[in-house]
């Protein structure tokens, strides 16, 4: 069953269906959150805060829609509604937290969280996106409102910048 | 070289003749090849830095969902705490046998035994209605009966086709749930059942290249090469032979690429045999498949 199947199941009634999306995206929403340099906790709260909606606001969901992209629009206002109630978050005021999210913390694991942090929000969101939503730059572009074109170009600068400042840590 | 090429490149995004061009240029320019190095080892530890769901968020949904079936008021089915994807692939396979053991017994069975069933009711209903009028109706139902009959095969046909059907994208389900797994050995389980389907779907053998590529297992990998070599993808295993650092990777690489006859392994294997930090029982095993390839040329 594909996603769209699955969420327009829900949308008729059948609430039980909104588990399978749930043990689909429940990882690549919580690191969604988790690389946005919040407390664990928090990011779990906001993972929590998407699936609400997607009960609540189930009927908003049109046939044809892309899942993937409908969820993390809803992933998206809910961050927005959260740095809106706390304008003093700075993303790298939580850094030390983001750690103990991990069952391992290996020194290469650390080096690389400190790399992406020094990142800038836009180029992290599309690596991130990339690699843990696993999205297309068709889906990404849709997401953020950027052409392909755009999209391919941020991802590589994204690249260049983390391998800089990762290796250069390394030297360190 | 297009930037775009470089990440599609590390992303795997790039089509198989796009990716060998790609990488007969990096052997060639030193710079690119280090540049993608360095990329590629970012990459993959981003992979390794996403933490997981824990039991708490687990809770958290069920109870909210329990809560909005509560709210909706509509006959709900109980739900079980959580799904767990490992006993649904292993119930997938289970039906995907019955299924199987089912298609098996009605193509040895069925068709004998509708013959005689047909044959044996007919006669009795005519003979039990009016004997003067017989000739006619005996006549005429028989007649209806075999054109049912002459029909039949084609919609059983349809229908153990369409069982099939069913059954391999089953089948495809499980191997693609298993190969996802965090589990090497579910990994492994589901390379052994990619080996035993008849030409699987482009999205599987997809799935088993980016094993092969991917995999952290050098024993998932090795099976990879070996469902990779059941399907005949030869362009895919040269490309990981000039890729591969692991010997026994490399080894058995090489010896599946001379089983599959593949020239196109040529210059990867001169590769391995002229480099000298290549492990010298690899450089030997290139030596002679380099001898053997040439031999049938």
């Amino acid at each position: 069953m594909t996603d769209e199947q699955a969420m327009l199941l829900v949308t008729e009634g059948n609430t039980d269906q909104a588990a399978i999306l749930y043990e689909r995206y429940k990882k690549s929403l919580l690191n969604f959150f988790v690389y946005r340099y919040v407390p664990y906790e928090t990011a779990r709260d906001l993972t929590q805060q998407v699936f609400w909606r997607l009960l609540r606001y189930r009927n908003t969901y049109k046939a044809g829609t892309v899942f993937k992209t409908w969820i993390y629009e809803i992933a998206r206002n809910v961050w927005h509604d959260y740095t809106k109630q706390n304008p003093e978050l700075t993303e790298l005021s939580e850094l030390t937290n983001v750690g103990d999210a991990f069952d391992e913390t290996t020194d290469q694991n650390e080096q690389l969280h400190v790399a992406l942090a020094q990142l800038p929000q836009t180029y992290r969101e599309v690596l991130l996106m990339s690699r843990f939503q696993d999205m297309s730059y068709d889906e990404i572009g849709e997401t953020l409102g950027l052409s392909v074109a755009n999209v391919k170009v941020r991802v590589f600068r994204a690249m260049q910048q983390l391998r800089d400042i990762y290796f250069k840590l390394d030297k360190a | 070289m297009n930037n775009d090429t470089i990440t599609d490149y590390i992303f795997q995004r790039l089509p198989e003749t796009e990716r060998l061009d790609f990488e007969r240029a990096m052997a060639a320019n030193d710079a690119l090849r280090q540049e993608v190095g360095e990329l590629k080892k970012v990459w993959k530890l981003l992979k390794n830095a996403e933490p997981a769901a824990d039991e708490a968020l687990d809770n958290s949904f069920y109870k909210l969902l329990e809560e909005e079936k509560g709210n909706s008021k509509r006959p709900v089915i109980a739900l079980k705490p959580r799904i767990n994807w490992g006993n649904w692939a292993r119930y997938a396979a289970v039906v995907a046998s019955i299924i199987g053991a089912f298609w098996a017994g009605r193509q040895t069975a069925s068709p004998p035994i509708e013959y005689q069933t047909i044959a044996a009711v007919l006669p009795s209903k005519t003979t039990a209605i009016d004997v003067p009028k017989a000739p006619a109706i005996v006549a005429q139902k028989p007649q209806k009966e075999a054109v049912a009959l002459k029909e039949s095969p084609p919609a059983v046909a349809k229908q153990i086709a369409e069982l099939r059907k069913e059954m391999q994208m089953t089948q495809e389900l499980v191997v693609l749930s298993l190969l996802k797994d965090e589990s090497a050995s579910a990994r492994l389980k589901g390379l052994s059942y990619a080996t035993a389907l008849n030409q699987p779907a482009n999205v599987v053998i997809e799935a088993l290249i980016k094993t092969l590529r991917e995999d952290e297992s050098v024993n998932v990998r090795l099976s990879a090469i070996e469902a990779l070599e059941r399907f005949k993808i030869k362009g895919v295993l040269v490309g990981q032979l000039a890729q591969s650092t692991e010997p026994i990777e490399q080894l058995t690489l090489i010896e599946t690429l001379l089983r599959l006859r593949a020239k196109e392994s040529l210059p990867a294997l001169k590769q391995l045999e002229e480099d000298p930090n290549t492990d010298q029982s690899v450089r030997l095993a290139a030596r002679n498949g380099i001898d053997e390839l040439r031999v049938e040329i």
